[in-house]
């Protein structure tokens, strides 16, 4: 089945995420401008040492809340013409590797670059994803009781 | 009507289970109405103030009415990304 870039297509992915693979599959000849955002798992937060992530989703859910914020964003930018893919790791994050992946192309970089910001600000807002960090004495749920 | 949610993360090993269930609910109750309930018969879940309630693939307005059948998900403060 062709994925329909232009409606956005999500995945959520249990191997190692390859930016420059996901950036590759939005790219076309129509489009000038390629935004590529690559979030990170961090080695330090709350001021403690990361061991590791794990990242757990309500899969039913991701795709359709995916596909609201990818209509959300279209509507946004007003009729430009944007390829989106969104990648999101789950299960077991090793610190330092790619957790999410945004790739946008669209004819300009203003379009590219609003929608990839657009997309990562709304998927932290209501994307039904949750990562834990593990730490050498004790793990935490970000965002809960914090 | 007796209901069955849905847990994740911090939710799920609060309760130590992924599913509860609550039964003896009125045929239809508000989603405000049913985070009570779930207080009171599970204070081990603590406070639902920023839980959300998921019916279905849909986040639930505060408002909103759910009835028996419904599939409903409880869902900590998100943190993907």
């Amino acid at each position: 089945m062709a994925q329909d870039y232009e409606a956005g297509v999500f995945e959520l992915v249990r191997e190692p995420l390859v930016p420059a693979q996901i950036e590759e599959r939005v790219q076309h000849p129509a489009c000038g401008a390629t935004v590529c955002f690559t979030g990170s798992t961090r080695e330090e937060n709350r001021g403690k040492r990361v061991v590791r992530l794990e990242y757990e989703a309500f899969e039913k859910m991701t795709g359709p809340e995916m596909q609201r914020i990818f209509e959300r964003c279209r509507a946004e930018q007003q009729g430009a013409r944007l390829r989106m893919l969104v990648a999101h790791r789950v299960g077991v994050v090793e610190v330092g590797e790619p957790s999410v992946v945004i790739a946008v192309a669209s004819p300009h970089r203003a379009q590219a670059f609003a929608a990839a910001r657009f997309l990562i600000d709304e998927l932290k807002r209501t994307l039904p994803v949750w990562k834990k960090e593990i730490y050498a004495d004790g793990e935490h749920w970000i965002g809960d009781r914090s | 009507m007796d209901l069955s949610l849905q847990l994740f993360a911090a939710l799920r090993e609060r309760a130590g289970r992924a599913e509860l269930r609550l039964a003896g609910l009125p045929e239809s109750l508000s989603v405000e109405e049913l985070k009570l309930a779930l207080e009171r018969a599970h204070p081990e879940l603590g406070s639902l103030a920023h839980v959300a309630v998921v019916i279905g693939t849909s986040y639930a307005a505060a408002g909103q009415r759910i009835g028996p059948g419904d599939e409903l998900a409880l869902l900590p403060p998100v943190s993907g990304g």
